[in-house]
């Protein structure tokens, strides 16, 4: 079974349980699996808080293994509301912090996506930051054909 | 007797610190003088200074009539009138006037704005500085440091041993023998040093205009503390993930990718001091600028090195947070939870732009310590 219809369908199992979460989306792939927070389910869009990747073919991977994965999740994912990209490189810890590159700025203050590429796991969360308060985690909208394809984009970013 | 000239000259250093006074939020918040920084002065633009200028008269525009005239003639007006060629600027013209200030003018200015009060150093003045006077007299050195009385005395000395000096016709003339010159002693003398530890975060989230108030900032907290310390030693320490001590230079210009952990700046702040700053020597003033985004469980590991080896020693620890685009704000929330926002040696201040600055300043150097 390829990833959309895996995904599609457990979209659809966990709306009819409820409209508005949050419901934990898991979903074991060939290579790893996918664990997501929803806040939100209809037919067309859902919002997740949580969305990780994890799997066992970063376990042993370096920084330079983490860095060209990084580059290519910036090259793929052009379809969020900002370009990612990567702002901060932890060699010791073996991380890739990648951000919203411009961040999207406004009244409200400052929001941003988050993606932390980690040996086994990719993770990405939307912030919201009001001007000179700190930051905290919000919902990011998306359609389902956009989550679908986020999550082609991290298996294939990882293969 | 004071010169009509020097009574001028007061007056109009009078009305330029007055100048000075009325825009100094502009100048602090805007850095516009720092760059234009020499060893002592510094030069500030001012663009609202009225220089006393002459005032031509109308020599040559006509005058009094004369003779008998014709009614309704008007009185000569000078050169013919009509349209000129070109038209009006829509621009206001520049009138910016470069003035050099001192350091300690221009410290005394922003204490007196800021009502700073002054600091009293804590401890004995203990460390020894040498210090150069000229008060002695070699009979070597430089034609710059010639002592000309002293060398004539020597003439008059040898003209009337020899028997050549005249009393009737006073001639004097030295030989090279004869010559005088000023020279230096050392001295020790004791006095009250201090030491600044900047410490900022080049992390990838901190970005050229975070560095730019930094930069600011730092240079007013040093105009501050130079006017209160006779010895003042500044020290440089940036950091992302891993810290380490550079110069000046460095500091303001460096932008690392790396990953970010305050706690690897405070290990090195606490071996500098370790090594070269005894508390019992040094009045310690730290500054630590960061966008407040710390990554992991370092917020932990900073605070315990924070409260066992750097506050204990230190006059003051400042912390900055500059607003970044990204950073998570989350680190000053940190420092209140373990210190509270009323703690007698760490002063915590938000500087949300450059217009924050002159807030800050005012935050970090109010407590006179």
């Amino acid at each position: 079974m390829t990833i959309k219809p895996q995904i599609h369908t457990e979209l659809n199992r966990l709306a009819s349980l409820a409209a508005t979460g949050p419901h934990a989306l898991c979903i074991d792939l060939v290579d790893g699996r996918l664990e997501a927070t929803l806040t939100q389910i209809d037919p067309l869009a859902c919002a997740f808080e949580y969305f990780s990747y994890k799997t066992g073919k970063l376990a042993n991977a370096t920084v330079d293994q983490l860095k060209d994965i990084a580059n290519t999740l910036s090259t793929r994912l052009s379809y969020l509301l900002e370009s990612i990209s990567p702002i901060e490189i932890d060699d010791e810890a073996c991380v890739v912090q990648m951000r919203s590159n411009p961040p999207q700025k406004d009244d409200d203050g400052t929001r941003y996506y988050e993606l932390v590429v980690t040996r086994g796991e990719l993770n990405l969360c939307r912030y919201s930051r009001p001007s000179g308060r700190v930051r905290r985690v919000v919902s990011a909208n998306v359609t389902r054909e956009v989550f679908e394809r986020l999550v082609e984009d991290f298996v294939a970013a990882v293969a | 007797m004071s010169l009509k000239i020097d009574r001028d000259n007061n007056r109009f250093r009078q009305i330029v610190r007055g100048k000075i006074r009325e825009n100094l939020r502009r100048y602090v918040n805007h850095g516009e003088m720092i760059g234009r920084k020499g060893r002592d002065l510094v030069s500030i633009p001012l663009p609202q200074l009225d220089i006393p200028h002459f005032r031509y008269g109308q020599n040559g525009r006509g005058g009094v009539g004369q003779g008998e005239g014709e009614e309704g003639q008007p009185i000569a007006r000078g050169d013919g009138e009509g349209e000129g060629t070109g038209q009006a600027g829509s621009d206001p013209g520049q009138h910016i006037v470069e003035v050099d200030v001192t350091l300690e003018e221009l410290a005394e200015i922003l204490g007196s704005e800021l009502e700073l009060p002054r600091i009293e150093p804590k401890g004995t003045d203990q460390i020894q500085q040498e210090k150069a006077r000229y008060r002695s007299i070699r009979r070597v050195g430089p034609e710059s440091l010639r002592h000309f009385k002293r060398t004539y005395v020597e003439a008059m000395k040898r003209q009337v041993i020899e028997g050549t000096y005249n009393h009737a016709s006073p001639r004097v003339i030295p030989i090279k023998g004869d010559r005088r010159y000023r020279s230096w002693e050392t001295t020790p003398e004791p006095q009250a040093n201090a030491v600044i530890i900047y410490m900022m975060d080049v992390s990838g989230s901190m970005t050229d205009e975070q560095k730019s108030i930094v930069r600011t900032e730092a240079f007013w907290i040093d105009t501050w503390l130079r006017s209160q310390y006779d010895g003042l030693e500044r020290r440089y320490i940036i950091h992302d993930a891993a810290a380490k001590e550079v110069d000046e230079q460095t500091f303001y210009h460096t932008r690392e990718s790396g990953g970010t952990r305050i706690s690897s700046a405070y290990k090195v702040c606490a071996k500098l001091l370790d090594e070269s700053f005894s508390p019992d020597d040094w009045n310690i003033y730290l500054f630590q600028f960061s966008d407040g985004d710390n990554w992991g469980e370092d917020s932990s590991k900073a605070m315990d090195l924070l409260t066992k080896a750097l506050v204990p020693r230190s006059n003051l620890f400042c912390y900055g947070q500059v607003e970044s685009p990204y950073g998570s704000g989350e680190y000053i929330g940190s420092l209140e939870a373990a210190f509270g926002q009323t703690h007698e040696k760490v002063i915590l201040s938000e500087i949300k732009d450059k217009d924050a600055i002159f807030e800050s300043i005012k935050t970090f150097l109010g407590k006179g310590k």
